[in-house]
């Protein structure tokens, strides 16, 4: 079995054995061979000896484990046991081993080989003669002998032809012989020699095509010669090629490098020139600036002179108006240039002040709103469309309280620029001296739907003296503008931009950021209530009082853009009025119903009140007056409780509202005209926006922010002024409202009003000490107005001499004057000389030896602060703010002076 | 040229859009003495164009005598408070600090906003002396001004 294993494998493991048989003593016997691709065992199954059984069985194995299966076959054994082959096997003492190759894949495998090189192999069997392989096609080989034949097949097979003969034998040397033949025109190396295969003799001839191998080796050597040329040159190239691109880049750079030096030279020769232009510039627009105020002067002179001497020519004071206006513009025109060359020329700085963003604001359009009013009254055609200017401020601190502020009429891109330039101006200022590090990013965002600038221009518009021409609709200005603004804000260290607006929006956002410190010391919530307050003293009417006192007026809005109505109804419901805002005109009367029947309800729980209103007050009538009913009576304590104002939009029509009565109508015109005979002689036409002047003028009719409530029709006792004046005409209008309507009607109103006061103060006698003269003749022109006599003089001192001298006088006179040598005095705080202060202290000091205390005013330029705070402590009655107001002023007089 | 109608509503919203104060100076003004607030203004161009050419040659002096300028400046600040330039009195009041530090820069940087204020001033008022005529010239009446 062990030998059957090791052959199993030897057939398996050695490429072409076809058989491989193990022959042992006395005939034992083992074969492995391969037939039709499935191996097979032949074995025998005893020795010679015992001769009756000797048998061969034929088994099939398997390939891969080398197991016998399957059936057995029973063969009978040839007659080996006389062979020769088995007889030395069998006496040899180990057994034999033999091996059997196919003919065939042996010579496959020679003439593979040999096909390699190109050479042709021939084989024939020594033993029988015959040819075992033929090499090149067409010729055959014959074996006779020693002798080997070549012959040339013709075509057609039928000629043959005898080429060569030679000679196969071997020799001692072990050198073969080489003989050339050819074929077919093809020269061949013919060797030929005598060779045994296991045994076989056989004769081999080897033809190689002459010079075969050394053409091949030629060819290879060509081969590979080309090939390295070919690196060679890409070699070449590759290097070349990258020489040149360095050589190039240097090249490059050294021009770039001289461009960039001669470039930094002319820019710092442009900068020396820019330089001394812009200083040249500087001081020959500042000498411009006083020539043409120099012509201004002489303009201004001129139309007197001319009305003087030729008042028949009227063009020449046309003319000269003309010219006056065209300095202006000049001026103008120099301002803005001015400024810029201030900045570029770094003598810009900031000044930083305190200041009310929410007031800045409203001061920046209470500027600029006519400004740009007047722009469209000119341009009235073009400006008809619905453009509007939204100025929004929000802070990014919470506690300041973000609003917007109002909205305006405009598609002129030009007043935007100056309502940049103005906020700027205005908000460069801020405080520093403090040393909180405490800031604030403010964030204004300037908002237009008008025409708008094209993206492609947006880069330009900052630059100085770059319009968009699109835009500009009437080429005026520089161009400066928001050149100087771009400075501004860098100089606060801000940024502007155009903001990038949804596809679908016309107009233009402009943006930017400015830092800003604040001021601790105000808390934010006291902050908008004193704006609120200081408003509305700026606005005269001392509404300080008043405010949040009375809840009993209400605001009625019907305006058709949301935001606006928004706005409004925040702003008026931090100074506490209630706000009511109708949509549409339809439900204006059902609303109007529903206030008015609370009003009613209220006004009789109120009824019982007693007030402290003012004459005023005696003029209201209770509603149901009117509804003809007798058995209620006027009652002065019904105060302000009925009033409801209502603010209207023209844009939903023109109506007479004036049935709705307790009310007071204000429309909103849009500057398109509106005819005001549709309208109740009451009714209050205010051009838009609703903001700033126009707002405060708004609210000042309510009763509680001193406007008076509104006359009724028919109503008789009230109008005791006009019956006492023997003045009809202003029957039906006949309270001398302070927010009155314009036109003709409210001249005879305010006449009629100021007849009533006009001598409250009739023959009172009052000092007044200014060192300004055009203090002293306002102060001194009011006085008179009211009737009282007035005594200025110039200074403290001056004052307190003639206060010295007359209580001197009437100590002297004795009793029968009047205690008093002046029933007021109006003292000025800072004089020359003597000051306000020391004057009041002195005449205090002074009066005290006549038992006398004559009260006195302080007059001062400043809200508030310690100056005031000084006079109080020298001992005045009281203080007026400059300008004087007539009505404050006669307030605070004939409080003061009945007082005492 | 306008109408009646529009220049008096450009009177009045220019007037308002002033300053609150010269509101009411118009309004002390009445028939009585119709030019009165004209001829307050004058007096106050007048008085100011001196006051700004004394400040300015004060100030041009080898050795300024930073009181005479105060003087000025204080009275200056009289007159504009009066006639209602809150502006040009605040700046003013910036006028005197700087007055009082002896900073002359300040001075000289402060006389050129006033007079930067006033010039502005000076040509709104001017404008409104101007549309007041022209109203008068069409026939027409000053509005009052609320």
């Amino acid at each position: 079995m062990q030998v059957a294993s090791t052959l199993f494998q030897a057939l398996s493991t050695i490429p072409y054995l076809s058989q491989i048989s193990y022959v042992g003593l006395d005939g034992l016997f083992f074969a492995s061979y391969t037939q039709e691709n499935q191996i097979y065992a032949m074995y025998s199954n005893s020795t010679f000896s015992d001769a009756k059984n000797y048998s061969w069985h034929i088994q099939s194995v398997n390939r891969d484990s080398g197991k016998l299966y399957g059936e057995e076959i029973k063969s009978p054994p040839f007659d080996v046991v006389n062979s020769t082959y088995f007889q030395e096997a069998s006496s040899n003492k180990n057994g034999v081993v033999s091996l059997r190759y196919p003919m065939q894949s042996l010579i496959h495998f020679l003439i593979n080989e040999i096909r390699f090189y190109d050479g042709s192999f021939y084989l024939a069997s020594k033993r029988d003669g015959s040819v075992l392989a033929q090499g090149i096609p067409n010729i055959r080989m014959i074996l006779a002998g020693d002798r080997v034949a070549f012959q040339l097949l013709s075509e057609d097979d039928y000629g043959v032809s005898e080429v060569g003969n030679l000679t196969c034998q071997s020799y001692d040397d072990s050198t073969s012989r080489n003989y050339v033949l050819s074929f077919s025109g093809i020269e061949y190396v013919i060797n030929c020699s005598p060779l045994d295969i296991a045994g076989l003799p056989c004769v081999y001839a080897l033809a190689m095509p002459h010079e075969g191998l050394s053409s091949l080796v030629h060819k290879n050597i060509k081969l590979a010669f080309v090939l390295l040329m070919l690196m060679i040159g890409v070699v070449v190239i590759t290097i070349l090629t990258f020489v040149y691109l360095i050589v190039e880049a240097v090249r490059r750079e050294m021009h770039l490098c001289g461009a960039l030096i001669s470039q930094m030279e002319a820019t710092q020769q442009s900068e020396r020139k820019s330089m001394n232009n812009s200083l040249a510039f500087a001081s020959a627009s500042h000498d411009i600036g006083a020539s043409l105020a120099g012509i201004n002067g002489l303009i201004e002179i001129c139309p007197n002179e001319v009305s003087k001497w030729d008042p028949v020519r009227l063009e020449i004071p046309a003319n000269l108006l003309q010219m006056e206006s065209c300095t202006r513009d000049l001026l103008g025109i120099l301002n803005s240039t001015l400024d810029t060359s201030k900045i570029e020329a770094g003598k810009m700085q900031l000044d930083e002040e305190e200041f009310d963003l929410e007031k800045l604001m409203e001061d920046v359009l209470d500027l600029y709103h006519l400004w740009i009013l007047s722009h469209l009254l000119s341009n009235t055609v073009k400006f008809t469309s619905n453009g509007h200017v939204v100025v929004r401020v929000w802070a990014k601190n919470p506690s300041l309280e973000s609003g917007i502020i109002t909205s305006n009429r405009s598609n002129s891109m030009r007043c935007l620029l100056c309502l940049f330039k103005i906020q700027r101006a205005y908000s460069e200022s801020e405080a520093t001296q403090r040393e909180t590090n405490n800031r604030v990013e403010f964030v204004f965002k300037v908002n237009d739907t008008g025409k708008g600038i094209p993206k492609e221009k947006q880069n330009s518009v900052f630059e100085n003296y770059v319009q968009v021409k699109e835009t500009a609709l009437s080429q005026e200005g520089t161009g400066l503008g928001l050149g100087i603004v771009q400075s501004l804000v860098r100089l606060s260290g801000g940024e502007i931009g155009i903001v990038d607006k949804e596809a679908g929006e016309r107009g233009t956002c402009f943006r930017f950021n400015a830092f800003f410190e604040t001021d601790n010391n105000s808390s934010p919530s006291a902050d908008i209530e004193s704006i609120g307050h200081d408003l509305f003293r700026h606005s005269g009417t001392s509404l300080r009082t008043h405010s949040l006192k009375n809840k009993g007026s209400q605001v009625l809005l019907l305006i058709d853009s949301p935001e606006r109505s928004t706005l409004l109804q925040g702003f008026m419901h931090r100074i506490g009025i209630k706000v009511h805002v109708v949509k549409q005109y339809e439900q204006l009367s059902p609303s109007l119903k529903r206030i008015k029947r609370k009003l009613n309800l209220s006004y009789y729980s109120f009824s019982g009140k007693s007030t402290t209103s003012s004459a005023r007050s005696k003029k209201e009538f209770p509603l149901s007056a009117l509804e003809g009913t007798d058995n209620v009576l006027p009652n002065p304590g019904a105060s302000y409780s009925g009033f409801v104002l209502i603010v209207i939009n023209t844009s939903v029509g023109l109506r007479d509202l004036s049935e709705n009565c307790c009310s007071r109508v204000v429309w909103l015109d849009s500057l398109q005209g509106i005819d005001e005979d549709n309208l109740s002689p009451l009714d209050l036409v205010i051009s838009k926006p609703l903001h700033a002047s126009c707002l405060y003028r708004t609210i000042g009719l309510l009763p509680e922010f001193g406007g008076l409530p509104p006359p009724r029709k028919g109503e008789a006792s009230h109008s005791v002024e006009n019956i006492r004046r023997g003045n009809d005409v202003a029957s039906s209008d006949g309270g001398a409202n302070k927010s009155s309507v314009k036109g003709s009607k409210c001249e005879i109103e305010e006449v009629g009003g100021a007849n009533s006061k006009k001598k409250s103060l009739l023959g009172r006698k009052i000092l007044v000490a200014d060192d300004d003269p055009i203090g002293r003749k306002i102060s001194t022109f009011v006085g008179v107005q009211l009737g009282a006599s007035i005594f200025p003089c110039e200074n403290g001192e001056e004052a307190w001499k003639v206060v010295c001298k007359s209580l001197d006088e009437g100590k002297h006179v004795g009793a029968s004057e009047t205690l008093f040598p002046f029933d007021c005095i109006l003292m000025d705080c800072e004089m020359p000389v003597m000051n306000g202060v020391e004057a009041t202290a002195r005449i205090r000091k002074a009066e005290e030896n006549y038992g006398v205390r004559i009260p006195i005013i302080a007059l001062t330029a400043h809200k508030k602060g310690q100056e005031i705070d000084n006079m109080i402590l020298a001992g005045v009655d009281g203080y007026l703010t400059k300008p004087l107001n007539k009505d404050v002023f006669l307030k605070t007089t004939s409080e003061i002076i009945s007082n005492v | 040229m306008a109408t009646v109608g529009q220049l008096q509503k450009q009177f009045v919203d220019f007037s308002t859009s002033l300053y609150r104060e010269f509101i009411q100076l118009q309004k002390l003004q009445d028939e009585s003495n119709p030019d009165f607030v004209f001829e307050v203004v004058s007096l106050f161009f007048e008085d100011s164009e001196k006051l700004l050419n004394n400040l300015a040659i004060a100030l041009q002096q080898q050795v300024v005598d930073f009181k005479q300028v105060d003087a000025h400046v204080h009275q200056f600040k009289g007159s504009s408070s009066s006639i209602g330039a809150h502006r040009v009195k605040n700046m003013c009041v910036a006028f005197r600090n700087f007055c009082e530090e002896k900073n002359l820069d300040g001075c000289l940087r402060c006389l050129q906003q006033i007079n930067h204020e006033y010039c502005l001033v000076k040509n709104k008022l001017e404008n409104v002396f101007r549309l007041e005529r022209q109203i008068l010239e069409a026939g027409g009446t000053i509005p009052l001004i609320a």
